[in-house]
């Protein structure tokens, strides 16, 4: 009997132990796998280079292509200027047949040693955009794939790939080939490329290079790309009529940023002020019960809180910015004087008649503020501002302003943070050790001076981490972003225009983007950053509290 | 005056200490003035939730009520009729029972893995310190991974594996509701794992001690004493992970949340519940309607409440769980225990 009840035991041990750590693993395995998913995005292609056997044979339709262009008239080709230059348009399927996409060149010539890569401009004078040199010379050359990749065969027998628009090879890999023999490149796939022989007739191999690859550098540098006048910094992966796909991450970088700093400008008073007020100026009888109602903020999920303000908020933020700028304004000065007002002839110190009625009095002056405010608001707009505040500063400024703007973001953004920073800030003000305040106020310090001098040194910490909590929640939210951000990839400090988050961009996006193509590996890629973006700040806060902690010796 | 220190404040020689008294006061001000407004932004959006659901339309439109919400249901077009709310009430309710059929036991498994049978080294810290920062991890990331991992890996190769014969169209490599409860189980699995070890933390060490006196074994001091004990931590780390898992949208929209589900993900036919298959949610109602749905005749009534239900179902779920917790605390404080 003892020995079952042993066998169990040990075999249950070992179930649990097991599973656990198969669990653990698969949490853990989260960050593993979108990085695997994501990092092969910045492979150099000629490391994993899969040469396949010459068996599949490309269709015969392209082999009679070949045999059609082969005639030795340069001149008449598409693309090729003079013997020394090659202008590969901007692609055009519908003017090109079928099986050749763009603009491409059999190249026998022995004085071609380079590739000029040129860009119509709508119909502009094609100017020269990057030079390719191949100083082996070039023996043949396949069109553009649907990826932008081209590859180029040179007389020494070396493969090619390059990626349009960019001025060197990314990918450069040596096969034995009879070079004499082969005088044909084309793609099979996006990514396949098929090596003719002319004189035969036949497919020598087909090689499959890893065309869904970008240089790290791309994803946060300024890029030249067709038909735009300088180097930018541009979201734009999918595209029509087989122009280049742009994917740069600091829009999106940018956009999550900036509305999580709008955010945080909004809640970070207010939280901080209520946890103040809460953790050490309210008797903790009304803690108790005041808490974990202006908690309650939380339960709102972020789409609730994104369609209220949609459907509310937004079709008034225009008319009422004045009046929301106004009350914003107003509020603190107006409650502040009123607090002076009254402490110079009311006895307000804690535990008095008069402050055990504070909440009411509060609310009254808050009503009058707030009313105050938005008649301020309304009054300084009509006088100074021709009745609109945002016409007006479109008019003389430029300012352009959207529908989607970020001070609407900040607002329900700041709403969903409000309780993380709040909960957390008030735990660290509360659960200070008590005599921080106490002996400074027996000292004769007044109460905000017990607070600013003994009781914020010690809740520091733990400030810090609960606003850095709130940051990382900001940056994370997704669906605040996606309703109320207008998911435009701009880059503008002007919190009147739209923004586009990762987090936005990856719910949209992510669903429609192809398996293990770029598109993917780059929203991968970016789902890495935001995480491990918030990972680090939530460790660094973990690591602020538990020292905090340690030191003080509180549980919070 | 007389002299002493608080003189200091009272004298007419320390015009700044005076003013710094004063300044306490005004700081009690703003302090409290911020607590307020706190309360009435909850009241505030409460109160409109209500407000549009229920009294009018915030654009003036005709049958902006609750009854012109129903309206829109009984007459509308495809996606918004009655049908589809109801498909989307019982695709949530389906989605959170499976994902709290495997959040629980998994839940219980680590927490006790991680209390009793793991050695206390430093690296069972690091896990503590990973564990509950994934709970502040982004929700949108584990849709990433469960549409990277769960739907084309694990989906992908089941399809391979069983379901070769209809291969081009894909069966489980693709987004459905067992991989949005697997999601969700994943993204709360960390506050479930939180709550049940701390209520483990917080059991008395002698009611462990006595179990091992009286002979029992490891197993069944856990089954026996130890979960009993605290299986208020359980349900509460439960509820709260249903309360998180009610709001989620963002993760779901990866992993197999649609705008119109035409069937249900349970029924009557034999398998009774059809894993692979898309469902409708509350949560994406709302964004879909708000987004989508054609303006006036009571949509924004009828997004309120949508909206209002889960507030409110988040809102109770979350007071149940602090109200047990509370009780969990105060039933040990009362023996003495803790």
């Amino acid at each position: 009997m003892a020995n079952k009840r042993l066998i169990i035991d040990v075999i249950s041990a070992g179930m649990i132990r097991v599973a656990s750590v198969m669990i653990l693993l698969v949490i853990l395995g989260v960050f593993a796998q979108i990085a695997f998913t994501a990092l092969p995005l910045f492979e150099s292609p000629s490391s994993s280079v899969d040469v396949l056997p010459a068996t599949r044979a490309g269709p015969a339709a392209e082999l009679k292509v070949t045999q059609d262009s082969g005639a030795n008239d340069a001149g008449s080709l598409p693309g090729l200027i003079d013997d020394h230059r090659l202008a590969l348009s901007k692609i055009d399927p519908a003017a090109v047949p079928e099986p050749k996409r763009g603009s491409w060149l059999d190249a026998r010539d022995t004085t071609i040693e380079q590739v000029h890569l040129k860009a119509e401009n709508d119909g502009l004078v094609p100017s020269v955009l990057t030079r390719y040199f191949i100083p082996a010379g070039i023996q043949a050359m396949s069109n553009i794939s649907l990826s932008r990749h081209f590859v180029v065969l040179d007389r020494a027998g070396v493969i090619h790939v390059y990626r349009l628009g960019r001025s060197q090879a990314r990918t450069t890999f040596t096969e034995e080939f009879e070079v004499s023999d082969i005088n044909r490149v084309d793609w099979l796939d996006e990514s396949t490329f098929a090596l003719y022989s002319h004189e035969e007739q036949r497919l020598v191999r087909s090689v499959k290079a890893l065309t869904n690859t970008l240089p790290l550098a791309d994803l946060f540098s300024f890029r030249q790309y067709e038909g735009y006048p300088q180097p930018t910094l541009t979201w734009q992966p999918r595209v029509v009529d087989g122009a280049e796909s742009k994917y740069s991450l600091v829009p999106l970088l940018w956009g999550t940023m900036s509305a999580a700093l709008f955010s945080l400008m909004l809640a970070l008073p207010v939280a901080m002020g209520a946890a103040i007020y809460v953790g050490y100026y309210m008797p903790p009888v009304f803690r108790e019960a005041i808490k974990p109602m202006i908690e309650m903020i939380a339960a709102f999920p972020g789409v609730v809180i994104a369609g209220i303000a949609m459907l509310w908020l937004a079709p008034r933020l225009h008319h009422a910015l004045a009046e929301c700028i106004g009350i914003v304004l107003t509020v603190p000065i107006i409650v502040a004087l009123s607090g002076l007002f009254l402490n110079q002839y009311f006895q307000t110190q804690p535990g008095s008649y008069f402050s055990k009625r504070l909440p009411m009095v509060v609310v009254l002056v808050l009503v009058i503020a707030i009313y105050t405010g938005a008649k301020l608001g309304e009054s300084v707009e009509g006088l100074f501002f021709e009745d609109s505040v945002v016409l007006w500063f479109e008019r003389y400024y430029g300012l352009s302003v959207s529908y989607f703007n970020g001070v609407l973001v900040g607002i329900a953004l700041g709403i969903a943070v409000f309780p993380t920073i709040f909960s957390l800030a008030e735990e660290a003000i509360f659960s200070t050790p008590k005599g921080a305040a106490t002996g400074s106020l027996a000292l004769g310090a007044s109460p905000w001076q017990s607070f600013i001098d003994g009781v914020l040194p010690v809740a520091a910490p733990g400030i810090v981490a609960a606003i850095m909590l709130g940051l990382s929640r900001a940056i994370g939210e997704t669906m605040i972003l996606l309703l109320l951000s207008g998911n435009t990839p701009i880059q503008s400090s002007n919190p009147l225009e739209g923004m586009r988050s990762v987090a936005a961009t990856l719910a949209i996006e992510l669903p429609e983007a192809g398996v293990d193509s770029t598109h993917y590996r780059v929203l991968f890629f970016s789902a890495l950053a935001l995480f491990a973006l918030t990972f680090l700040i939530n460790t660094c806060a973990q690591l602020l509290k538990r020292r905090w902690r340690r030191r003080y010796g509180v549980v919070a | 005056m007389t002299s002493g220190p608080l003189s200091d404040f009272h004298g007419e020689g320390s015009v700044f200490a005076a003013w710094a008294l004063r300044r306490a006061g005004v700081m009690l001000w703003l302090t409290s003035g911020m607590a307020v407004s706190a309360i009435v932004l909850l009241i505030g959006m409460l109160g409109l939730l209500c407000w549009l659901a229920f009294a009018g339309d915030a654009f003036g439109a005709a049958a902006g009520h609750f009854p012109g919400a129903l309206a829109v249901l009984s007459q509308g077009e495809p996606p918004y009729t009655a049908e589809a709310l109801f498909s989307a009430i019982v695709g949530t309710i389906t989605v959170t029972l499976l994902m709290t059929l495997l959040v629980a036991p998994l839940g219980i498994l680590v927490a006790v893995y991680l209390h009793v049978y793991a050695r206390q080294h430093w690296y069972t810290d690091l896990v503590r310190i990973a564990i509950h920062n994934l709970a502040g991890v982004p929700s949108i990331i584990y849709g990433v991974f469960g549409l990277g991992f769960f739907v084309y890996w694990v989906g992908g190769g089941i399809d391979e594996l069983f379901f070769s014969d209809s291969l081009p169209r894909a069966t489980f490599g693709t987004p459905g509701i067992l991989w949005a409860a697997i999601t969700l189980a994943l993204l709360t699995l960390p506050t479930v794992i939180v709550s049940i070890e701390e209520g483990l933390l917080r059991l008395p060490a002698s009611l462990r001690e006595g179990s091992f006196a009286l002979g029992a074994t490891r197993f069944e001091t856990v089954v026996g004493v130890l979960l009993p004990a605290t299986m208020t931590s359980v349900v509460t780390g439960v509820i709260l992970a249903v309360a998180r898992a009610t709001g989620e949208v963002a993760p779901l929209m990866l992993v197999g949340v649609v705008k119109y589900a035409p069937s249900l993900p349970v029924s009557i036919e034999a398998p009774f519940i059809h894993l692979e298959q898309k469902f409708m949610h509350l949560g994406y109602l709302v964004y879909d309607l708000t987004l989508h749905a054609p303006a006036g005749n009571g949509r924004v009534a009828l997004i309120a409440v949508v909206a209002l239900s889960l507030v409110l179902v988040t809102m109770s779920l979350t007071t149940f769980a602090a109200v047990l917790r509370g009780r969990f605390r105060y039933q040990y404080a009362q023996e003495g225990l803790l």
